[in-house]
């Protein structure tokens, strides 16, 4: 009897720890309203037409998608109850639910997912020329089964359609879109789903508010009776907001890591270290291989020495996160290695500096170089400062530029003007739509987000055209093993830290984060703690 | 009011009560002096390079080590104002001056000329005016990139109007009065009616106005630096005021001490500015 | 006479309107394209994006046609008073503009009521007694707000008023949790709108204050005051009635400039509040280069700038006869 208490109460403590993550015991109760804080206002509610992140916050709530990912990036069912793939991984069946229905009372049907993939997600989404090509056919083949058929094997198919920020695919009404412009339907603005909240109103530039979807498909889901979006800019005001109890909900990239600490140990809040395992994120300082210096690897090399990225994490990010040890983010585990990472050797740094011919001059300086920041991500300017201290000691005279996105993107990725340059790169939910477009000799061009340094490797540009067709997963995980060799061997871009994972919600409210897209995911799953 | 109080008015003004204002405004002239020769004399007093990490633990209050305490990098804080006010006050005087010269020459064409010369310079000066003017500041900034001296010239170019249609408002008036029509029969020529006779009299608002620009562009460059829009390699008060807000809460020195400095020299300048008023105002020295 | 004159200046300033719009436009329209950074960066998010995707879209917008050919598909736009759509939201401008426009012009207009009203009352009575004990105190109260930066005003008044004194909310225009009705949603509107009011209203009392103080001082000095109080006037009648009416021009002035300079400088009171105003749309719509917003946004404030010149410089007729209208 003693024991058993003990135990219960063992478990209660630990569904307080595990807080808005794990499905607690407790059952859950319908109502209550939950808000979220956005950092900036979306442009669009249907975000079939862009990758900007903040428009699937409130969109996931409002559409459904194929199927979900867990935490192990393992297909979960969402519209589809279930699937199959032919052995030679060319063909993917999925079996609709039958009872799902459109916020207008209409049927969701298979035809409705093939005008998504060929009408909607095809033409309008940014990515989709990274991967639609090698796609066959995408049909409906009745009411409620829906086939894709590949041209060629892609390992990381499931990914990819669970995860909507890689590829659009949230489930769009066909007799909303039909005969429309995808990219300008005013039902983009006023957003007509299948999912567990319905679109209530937008008042702009403050919030967005959905409401519950009684007719849901999933069972007694959603428990909220309200989901609010608000747009609050200012850093500052959005943790004491939060504080404050005005905001439940600051997801992993907008929560101020020198909070984190206080946050913790605060019995209102939970912080919820899971849920950015899918865009699994690294901070990276680019360096551009057409700068006379930064061409000779052994110079990047020198850099890569002689940063002290342990000294970033303390600083920059308060010590939350990780020091990044690898191009690709240690959440994605089934991948990531850490046995080519350099440990910090100022000595070696130096000896470097002058094996490649660029030795001190009378002054104590070998050269001068530039290292420019996007301006709204105020750890990266912090780490750009902390890399002008670490390289004035190996005599190499930095200069911090910082301007605003755009300006940046310009400079950096479309004009190549820069020397060294941070910048931050998703490396999930698979490397293959993140970590490739990034690396390969193809993708040197004057683009947002792609090879900016001028990297080119055949070697690596082999791995990466063959790596997704491997079917097996554990030679897939060493194929990427050895592209990460190269890569740290090579260092166009010294990975500087893993963006912590650190999500705050008010203590009110449980199961908010279910899955490794914590910050885009429906919030079907959530419910106040009454 | 009976009419023995008549010889008393205007109200007298008390040698005493100038005095004790005469001392407010010195007193402030000593603040403002004080701040720039610190800021001048930045290098000799600060102990630490102004971007130096790691000079001393990370997020210590204030205390003999580090007078004003060190940030989230482990930088002086006393270091960083003193350069900090150096670079807030050269932006201050720098767009300040570069305005009213501008906004005195401009304006006062205008208004003496009046016809053509005042509609086509009023034209001139409502199309900067219209434009809505942090927005212009953001643009241009972004456009020639966050660097001190575009900073200033950025905030020159927005602020000219303001002078120059005060200067402007002021001869529209002053030009019809009697001491004007006076000089003007007497065959005084154009350059001697504007800069003899009505700018001294129309220099009142303009040197209030000016004083205010100082403080006023100090504190536009701590807007744009809010914006993530601040010269990093030129680090201002603004500039570090907005690296402070994340932790402000957390490490109050962080954002006390470059916000007072900002604070007071503002301040000051603003309380000089009453003082050369009450100097260069020909109606009020005649008190 | 008079009244023709006024209507004839009227007239006269609205046809000179046209053009300045019309160098606004050209100005504005210039230096947007000029400036470093491309929309389609914005619209495309934060992945990749394959060239071919970015030549459609920027197709679509009409961003690959040479500049002139925009400007002039922009201006014959314009001259059927269509502002155009927004790159980002692909929604009407004009829309957009108007759903912000509320926000801001109550902030605003509660701003520059309270900081006249108190700026204009503070600096009379402190001209009275110049050099005074409450003279002085009211030139630092004065001052004191308009000498530290908005952003670090706010953010401090955020830290006492809302989250140690708890009185009033830290963000937003609305309470999202319980969303009000009728004369409840009045009231709460109001409860967030004192903090960003009194925020900005702190920073422009000073400008009026000292202005007015100034202007008071002098005019009290003038021979017509000394006659009015020959003539047995009451004290009230001479600073108020007398004094006060002459030495308003400049302060009106003054009033009139910030109009414009306010709805501008909002940005920055918006963004620390969260406030849902013109000025964040603003500067929203510069972070996105959103051309068409941007564009629509410089004419409506000009519009509303002009305007505001235009009744400032009426408002000199009434209030000062030697004003001539020409």
């Amino acid at each position: 009897m003693r024991i058993s208490g003990f135990i219960a109460k063992a478990a209660l403590a630990l569904s307080l720890v595990a807080g808005g993550l794990a499905p607690a015991a407790a059952q859950p109760k319908p109502g209550g309203t939950l808000i979220i804080a956005l950092e900036s206002e979306p442009g669009t509610l249907a975000p079939h037409t862009t990758t900007d992140t903040v428009a699937y916050i409130p969109a996931t709530n409002i559409f459904n998608g194929l199927i979900g990912l867990d935490f192990n990036f393992q297909p979960t069912p969402d519209l589809a109850e279930s699937w199959s793939v032919s052995p030679d991984g060319l063909t993917y069946t999925f079996n609709l639910v039958k009872t799902a229905k459109w916020h207008d009372g209409k049927p969701v049907t298979a035809e409705d997912v093939e005008y998504t993939f060929n009408e909607a997600v095809a033409k309008s989404h940014p990515r989709a020329a990274s991967w639609w090509p090698n796609v066959a056919s995408a049909k409906a083949l009745d009411a409620h089964t829906f086939e894709v058929k590949l041209k060629s094997a892609y390992a990381p198919f499931f990914t990819l359609l669970a995860s909507p920020l890689s590829s659009g695919v949230l489930i769009l009404p066909k007799h909303i879109y039909q005969g429309t412009d995808p990219k300008t339907n005013p039902a983009n603005q006023k957003p007509i789903g299948s999912g567990p909240f319905k679109f209530q109103s937008w008042q702009r530039g403050s919030h967005i508010e959905l409401v519950r979807n009684p007719d849901y498909f999933k069972a007694k889901k959603p428990y909220l009776d309200r989901v609010v979006f608000q747009v609050v800019p200012d850093s500052s005001a959005r943790v004491l907001a939060f504080e404050r109890g005005e905001l439940d909900f600051l997801h992993w990239y907008i929560v101020p890591y020198d909070q984190v600490a206080k946050l913790r140990s605060d019995k209102r809040f939970v912080v919820v270290d899971k849920g950015g395992e899918a865009p699994a994120t690294n901070g990276f300082m680019l360096m551009n291989m057409r700068n006379e210096y930064l061409k000779d690897v052994r110079v990047r090399q020198a850099l890569a020495y002689a940063i002290d990225r342990d000294d970033i994490r303390k600083k920059a990010l308060f010590g939350e996160g990780k020091v990044a040890k690898s191009p690709i983010n240690s959440g994605l585990g089934w991948v990531f290695t850490d046995q080519y990472n350099y440990p910090r050797d100022v000595a070696k740094a130096n000896a470097l500096l002058d094996e490649a011919g660029f030795k001190r001059g009378p002054d104590g300086k070998r050269f001068s170089l530039r290292i420019a920041w996007g301006a709204g991500r105020d750890y990266e300017g912090r780490a750009a400062e902390i890399i002008k201290d670490n390289l004035k000691a190996l005599g190499i005279d930095v200069t911090v530029q910082v301007m605003d996105r755009l300006a940046f993107v310009d400079k950096v990725f479309r004009n190549w003007d820069f020397d060294l340059a941070n910048q931050l790169f998703t490396t999930g939910p698979d490397p293959t739509f993140s970590v490739t477009p990034r690396f390969h000799t193809s993708q040197i061009k004057k683009a947002p987000y792609v090879n900016a340094m001028g990297y080119s490797s055949p070697a690596a540009d082999a791995l990466f055209d063959t790596e997704y067709k491997e079917l097996d997963r554990e030679k897939r995980a060493q194929m990427w093993k050895d592209i990460q060799r190269i890569l740290m061997t090579d260092m166009p871009a010294l990975p500087l830290f893993e963006v912590p994972t650190v999500n705050a919600v008010s203590a009110r409210f449980k199961d908010v984060i279910t899955g490794p897209q914590g910050y885009i995911q429906s919030r079907e799953d959530a419910y106040e703690v009454k | 009011m009976s009419m023995v109080d008549l010889p008393l008015a205007p109200r007298p003004v008390s040698a005493l009560r100038i005095f004790a204002r005469n001392r407010s405004a010195a007193l402030a002239g000593l603040v403002l002096a004080a701040l720039l020769l610190v800021a001048l004399a930045a290098p000799l007093l600060a102990p630490y390079a102004p971007g130096a990490i790691g000079v001393g633990p990370a997020m210590v209050g204030p205390d003999a080590a580090h007078l004003f305490g060190t940030d989230e990098l482990g930088r002086d804080v006393l270091s960083r104002v003193l350069y900090g006010l150096r670079i807030s006050l050269l932006v201050g005087f720098g767009a300040a001056g570069i305005a009213t010269a501008l906004g005195i020459v401009m304006g006062g064409i205008a208004g003496f000329s009046g016809g053509l010369v005042d509609d086509l310079l009023m034209r001139v000066t409502e199309v900067f005016q219209v434009i809505p003017r942090f927005f212009l500041a953001v643009v241009l900034v972004a456009f020639f990139g966050a660097s001190i001296w575009n900073i200033i010239g950025a905030i020159a170019i927005l602020s000219w109007p303001d002078i120059a249609r005060l200067v402007r408002a002021e001869f529209l008036t002053l030009r019809t009065r009697q001491f004007v029509d006076a000089a003007r029969v007497a065959g005084a020529p154009a350059g001697v009616l504007i800069f003899g006779e009505i700018l001294p009299n129309a220099l009142a608002p303009v040197v209030v106005n000016g004083t205010l620009m100082v403080g006023q562009a100090m504190l536009l460059e701590a807007g744009l630096s809010y914006l993530g829009l601040g010269d990093p390699s030129q680090v201002s008060l603004g500039l570090i005021l907005q690296e402070a807000q994340q932790i402000m809460r957390r490490a109050w020195w962080t954002t006390a001490f470059p916000g007072i400095a900002i604070f007071l020299a503002v301040l000051s300048l603003n309380v000089v500015g009453d003082g050369l008023n009450d100097v260069l105002n020909p109606r009020s020295r005649e008190r | 006479m008079r009244g023709l004159d006024i209507s004839l200046y009227v007239v006269r300033r609205l046809a000179q309107a046209v053009p300045l719009i019309f160098v606004v436009i050209l100005l504005n329209f210039f230096l947007i394209h000029a400036a470093p950074g491309d929309p389609i960066d914005f619209l495309v998010g934060s992945m990749d994006a394959s060239p071919e995707y970015i030549e459609d879209l920027r197709r679509e917008f009409g961003l690959d046609q040479p500049l002139g050919t925009q400007l002039w598909a922009y201006l014959t736009r314009m001259a059927h008073f269509d502002l155009g759509y927004s790159l980002r939201y692909r929604q009407s401008v004009l829309d957009l503009i108007l759903s912000r426009m509320p926000a801001t012009l109550l902030l605003m207009v509660t701003a520059l009521v309270a900081s006249s009203a108190v700026g204009i009352l503070l600096g009379v009575i402190a001209a009275q007694r110049p050099y005074s004990a409450t003279d002085q105190t009211s030139t630092f109260l004065a001052l004191a707000g308009y000498s530290m930066p908005v952003f670090w005003l706010g953010q401090l008044v955020l830290i006492v008023f809302s989250l140690h004194l708890g009185w009033f909310p830290t963000q937003g225009m609305y309470s999202l949790r319980a969303p009000a009705e009728g004369w409840g949603r009045i009231v709460d509107v109001l409860h967030h709108l004192a903090l960003p009011a009194f925020t900005y209203s702190l920073y422009h009392l000073a400008l009026i204050f000292r202005l007015t103080r100034i202007k008071m001082q002098e005019t009290l000095s003038l021979d017509f005051i000394v006659t009015a109080r020959a003539k047995g006037a009451s004290e009230g009648r001479v600073v108020y009635g007398h004094a006060l009416r002459n030495a308003i021009l400049p302060v009106v002035t003054v009033i009139g400039m910030n109009f414009g300079f306010m709805l501008a400088g909002s940005v920055l009171t918006e963004t620390v509040f969260a406030w849902p105003g013109m000025g964040r749309l603003l500067y929203e719509a510069i972070q996105a280069r959103d051309y068409p917003v941007l564009m629509g946004l410089f004419t409506v404030l000009s519009l509303m700038v002009i305007a505001a010149n235009v009744v400032t410089d009426l408002i000199y007729a009434v209030i000062d006869p030697r004003v001539v209208y020409r």
